[in-house]
């Protein structure tokens, strides 16, 4: 059980350390991949992406956390092929389909 | 089920916890009894895939009447039960106060259960609306909607007045799964069977409702049990919050977007169906995105996790292993609706592996990890056997991989053979060893799950005393207030994820096709024309026979469109049309081919081969799986008569009948059947023992349910026929190019009868065969009559050149047949000459002759086309076996030409006004003639046709044309 003044710090950050994430998508969601592990407890130093939210009565945690630059590189690929197969596929290429 | 409140010394109700034990036990009960029955009753189904014979005569046990109580049952009760279940427990643990209206529960689960016995002996009884996955009729659907709306309001108004500050994504998911699911009930229920929807909107509308139900509700209720219980099960954090948004808000938009590829290369339209292969794709990243965060969860505990033997480390094993089957499950679902993967995997057991892989091994196990997670908690008892859910989770692994991977293996097989041509019963025959596996494997599974019941009844009675702190929630400060970005507050997941997403998707992919008047059309393009021409709205007797349709599902294994692929208008017929399904409410497209697809079986069997397939598949296809349905019948009136249909099996006949038929008489000009092999097939005699033994078993595979052991004719299915199967022991058959009054057909004959079939009787075409099948079923019947030993094939007659085919040709012919021909079929062709009740054939039957008239494959007509070589060649050889003489004496083959001319000018003006009555532009009528023309005749076809046929007044309009001098000298 993370202690309890512990988890206060780090929900602080959680609303104005981490850059504004809060209440931003740009800057607070984009942030790119730091290779940051969490550390052997899971609970993080308290700032960036492991602060660690504590929800009271269900005991479940949460790091901020991060995505994976990989996987952005996966979301942009695919919106990439997506706009593409939209154009190229948008009508039927068989003239009995429209 | 022992009570547990005195073990832990306090109401059941505890004061210090959030949760009322009591209701969600209750709630997790019915869970564990809907887990036990429901996938029971899918293994029942599935051993009748490879067992036909097994509950089978039974309607209510049919298997078109168990298999939307299994999927439903799945769905609404294995799943959401046990999910509604654990909401009681969630969400006021996320919340931090108790669930609003917390009593409201238990009239939740008096409803749900209501609808879910209700629904399900309403399924048994043959009530279906037709959709899938929306088969319910109203009143249960009603008790549906009231279930989900009370737990519902239950679970927003708790949000809404949560003291915790943040959202989990937990309650993201669930509340938008309740939003959606409630949306599309009403989108289901309400707006497509009663909305007036027909067509491919019907179909494009169904397809967002079905997939709304696997992704709008099955996907976030499973997702948000293991966002929950992942963490919880294993103490540890999730991994990351930002993966959480990411994965909420990729699904939120794809998904409402993807339910029409449910039906690629459907005449839906292409831009819906590419928006869809678009959005699935799409899909890789809310299921990336979440796997990653639930491993990043679990990275460096799975020693842990492995080791565990508590309740709550069987959970976090499912939990993981559900993760394991939604990567797989969900990018196999997504790359499965890219085209060309459609090809070879769509309609067939790859589907069913995907929704294996998806429904059962993700968010049933994600259920079953919450039931081991919450049963200790509400009991107050420690799991009593960790060997047991050890057991459970092994025969859920091995279960479900079997099976999964199998019928994905399986899918693929049968999708391949029938890309290159395989036989369909070939593939089906086949899959049957691949079922058998598919029966132990979802028997691995049924057992796991009876194990994990009395797992569960042994820890309520016998557990061990669950430590209060355990038990109950441990309280600490509450936090400082937090701010949330807009799109991790429940109103954003409500309104733009719940509402608007949806409501984008369904007018893209449904309303936008409603108001377009292209997709309303009723007209198609007539095959044999290519004109336009109108669809004819369907008969109460054949709306009686779709209900039966419906009411049994046909639909659950015969699809009905093809596709525009090769192989598939060449095995099944022209490609589906939009405007064929005007009058479908609901549509029939199916997504399964257990059996053929039925867009154009229209007329390609006889009534009688109906009626003895309905009665028993395995009289006519020894290897078919299709169920028997002696519930369409009555008693035959006198004993050994074949039983006789009843009113619903005349309509189901009738409706199949129909099917196809709309785009005009498409089966004259069929590429598949027209084979003719000339006098090139000859069997050489070192091959011959080859193919005997090859034919023996064609014979008994394709042939002996009609013809006989013997070959005698006397099938078991014979006695159903009016027109009898052929005695090959007489060594007589009908159609022959060979001279003489029965003689004996050469190989090439026999195999344009094989590959074409006889319209109008039992016999069916048998192109799907090899070829070579074909030639050596022909050298096994031999077999049956000396005559081919004693007698010699005789060359077959001279086919002169084809003459002009002209007005004056045509009544010429009309002549020389009434002087020849009318006494039997009647002066107009139509098969009703002074003699025709009286003509019996070798062996004693009536028959009757040939109505020139009627549409290819229409009984009474025709039996092997109109075209001129063959109608010429039968007029010279007669019909062997039945009244019908040779005239290779009696007529020059110049009149038999004229004969031949006249009689297809029968068809021809019969199919004009046919034409007409469809509404077909009277001026087009010359090129529409031109065109039939062409279809019967290589003269026509050449451009030697008379311009007076082509355009001058409707054939047989004598008046006119003798009175015209020029196109009287066109002869």
């Amino acid at each position: 059980m993370v202690p309890g003044a512990e988890q206060e710090q780090s929900r602080a950050h959680g609303s104005d350390a981490d850059g504004g994430e809060t209440g931003s998508l740009i800057s607070g969601f984009l942030r790119p991949y730091t290779a940051e592990l969490p550390d052997s407890d899971g609970l993080g130093g308290g700032t960036g992406s492991h602060e660690v939210y504590e929800y009271r009565d269900s005991n479940l945690r949460e790091q901020h956390g991060t995505v994976p630059l990989w996987l952005w590189l996966v979301v942009l690929g695919l919106l990439a092929w997506g706009i593409y197969y939209l154009a190229t596929y948008w009508n039927s290429p068989h003239p009995t389909i429209f | 089920m022992a009570t547990d409140a005195t073990d832990i010394g306090g109401n059941e109700t505890d004061r210090e916890s959030l949760v009322n034990r009591r209701l969600i036990k209750d709630w997790l009960v019915w869970g564990l009894v809907w887990l036990t029955i429901f996938p029971l009753v899918g293994l029942l189904v599935s051993i009748k895939f490879h067992n036909p014979g097994f509950l089978d005569g039974e309607s209510w046990l049919t298997f078109g009447r168990l298999r939307p109580v299994h999927v439903n049952g799945v769905i609404f009760g294995a799943f959401s039960t046990p999910f509604l279940g654990l909401l009681y427990y969630m969400v006021p643990r996320l919340c931090g106060i108790r669930m609003y209206k917390e009593h409201w529960g238990w009239y939740g689960l008096i409803i749900w259960n209501t609808f879910l016995i209700t629904g399900v002996i309403s399924l048994l009884m043959g009530y279906n609306l037709g959709f899938e996955a929306d088969e319910f009729e109203w009143p249960f659907n009603i008790l549906r909607f009231m279930g989900l709306a009370l737990v519902a309001i239950q679970v927003v108004v708790t949000i809404h007045n949560r003291k915790e500050q943040k959202v989990y994504v937990s309650l993201w998911y669930a509340s938008a799964a309740l939003v959606w699911t409630l949306l599309n009930l009403t989108l289901g229920n309400v707006v497509l069977p009663y909305a007036g929807i027909f067509g491919i909107d019907s179909a494009a509308i169904h397809g967002l409702f079905i997939h709304y139900v696997v992704g709008l509700w099955l996907t976030p209720a499973g997702l948000a049990m293991i966002y929950y219980f992942l963490p919880a099960s294993t103490g540890e954090p999730l991994y990351s919050h930002r993966l959480s948004i990411l994965g909420f808000w990729s699904l939120a938009f794809a998904y409402p977007f993807v339910g029409t590829h449910h039906y690629m290369f459907s005449p839906i339209p292409y831009w819906t169906q590419t928006i869809a292969v678009v959005c699935s794709m799409l899909l890789i990243i809310p299921v990336w995105a979440v796997t990653v965060n639930f491993f990043g969860t679990v990275a460096g505990r799975w020693g842990a996790i492995a080791g565990g033997k508590d309740g709550a480390s069987y959970a976090a094993k499912f939990c993981i292993l559900g993760a394991i089957y939604y990567l797989f499950g969900c990018f196999q679902g997504s790359t499965e609706a890219l085209r060309r993967m459609q090809v070879v995997t769509h309609f067939s057991d790859f589907v069913i592996a995907h929704s294996h892989f998806t429904v059962l091994g993700a968010m049933v196990v994600w259920a079953i990890a919450g039931l081991y997670y919450v049963w200790p908690k509400v009991t107050g008892r420690e799991l009593w056997s960790y060997r047991l859910a050890s057991w459970h989770f092994w025969l859920m692994v091995s279960g479900v991989s079997l099976m999964t991977f199998g019928l994905m293996a399986q899918g693929f097989i049968q999708d391949e053979m029938l890309e290159y041509g395989a036989n369909f019963v070939d593939t089906v025959k086949e899959m049957k060893p691949w079922w058998v596996a598919r029966t132990i494997s979802g028997a691995l599974i049924d057992i796991g799950l009876v194990l994990m019941v009395i797992n569960f009844i042994k820890t309520a009675r016998r557990g061990e005393s669950l430590s209060r702190e355990a038990v109950a929630s441990a309280p600490s400060p509450w936090h400082p207030k937090v701010k949330l970005a807009w799109y991790e507050k429940p109103q954003a997941v409500m309104i733009t994820a719940g509402v608007a997403f949806f409501s984008l998707a369904l007018y893209s992919q449904g309303i936008s096709l409603l108001l377009s008047p292209k997709t309303h059309v009723k007209t198609v393009t007539g095959d044999a024309t290519g004109e336009t021409i109108k669809v004819a709205a369907y008969t109460p007797q054949e709306l009686r026979g779709r209900r039966v349709y419906i009411r049994d599902g046909c639909w659950y294994c015969h699809s009905q469109y093809v596709r525009p692929l090769s192989d598939e208008k060449f095995r099944w017929g022209p490609q589906s049309q939009l405007g064929e399904y005007a009058y479908d409410m609901p549509h029939l497209f199916g997504t399964r081919r257990i059996g053929p697809d039925l867009t154009r079986v229209g007329d390609k069997y006889s009534d009688g081969w109906h009626a003895a397939h309905h009665w028993n598949p395995r009289l006519i296809v020894p290897d078919s799986i299709m169920p028997r349905f002696p519930w369409l019948y009555k008693k035959p009136d006198k004993p050994g008569e074949a039983p006789q249909l009843n009113a619903d099996g005349k309509a189901l006949d009738v409706y199949l009948q129909r099917l196809g038929r709309a785009i005009g008489d498409w089966r004259e000009g069929f590429s598949s059947t027209q084979v003719d092999t000339g006098l090139s097939l000859h069997v050489s005699p070192q091959d011959k023992p080859d193919l005997l033994a090859l034919g023996k078993h064609v014979y008994q595979r394709r042939c002996i349910g009609c013809h006989g052991a013997k070959g005698n004719g006397k099938g078991p299915a014979a006695k159903f026929f009016k027109v009898k199967p052929r005695d090959f022991t007489s060594g007589i058959f009908k159609f022959r190019s060979t001279p003489g009054k029965d003689s004996l057909p050469t190989n090439a004959d026999l195999f344009k009868t094989v590959t074409h079939g006889l319209w109008g009787t039992p016999m069916p075409p048998w192109y799907s065969l090899p070829a070579k099948n074909r030639l050596a079923v022909i050298e096994y019947i031999k077999t049956f009559s000396d005559r081919w030993k004693k007698e010699r094939v005789e060359q077959p007659i001279d086919v002169p050149a084809e003459p002009e085919v002209t007005v004056a040709s045509i009544n010429h012919g009309k002549q020389l047949f009434d002087q020849n021909c009318a006494v039997c079929h009647g002066k107009d062709g139509k098969g009703d000459g002074t003699l025709a009740n009286s003509l019996t054939d070798e062996w004693g039957h009536s028959v009757r002759p040939a109505n020139m008239t009627v549409d290819a494959g229409v009984e009474g007509g025709v039996e092997l086309g109109h075209d001129s070589i063959h109608e010429y060649q039968t007029i010279m050889t007669g019909v062997g076996g039945t009244p019908m003489p040779v005239f290779q004496q009696t007529l020059k083959p110049a009149q038999v030409w004229d004969v031949v001319h006249y009689v297809q000018s029968l068809r021809i003006k019969a199919h004009e006004q046919e034409l007409l009555q469809a509404d077909m532009d009277k001026s087009r009528l010359p090129e529409a003639r031109r065109r039939m023309w062409a279809i019967l005749s290589d003269a026509a076809d050449r451009g030697d046709i008379g311009k007076a046929i082509v355009e001058g007044p409707p054939v047989g309009d004598r008046q006119v044309a003798e009175a015209d001098p020029v196109k009287k000298e066109t002869h």
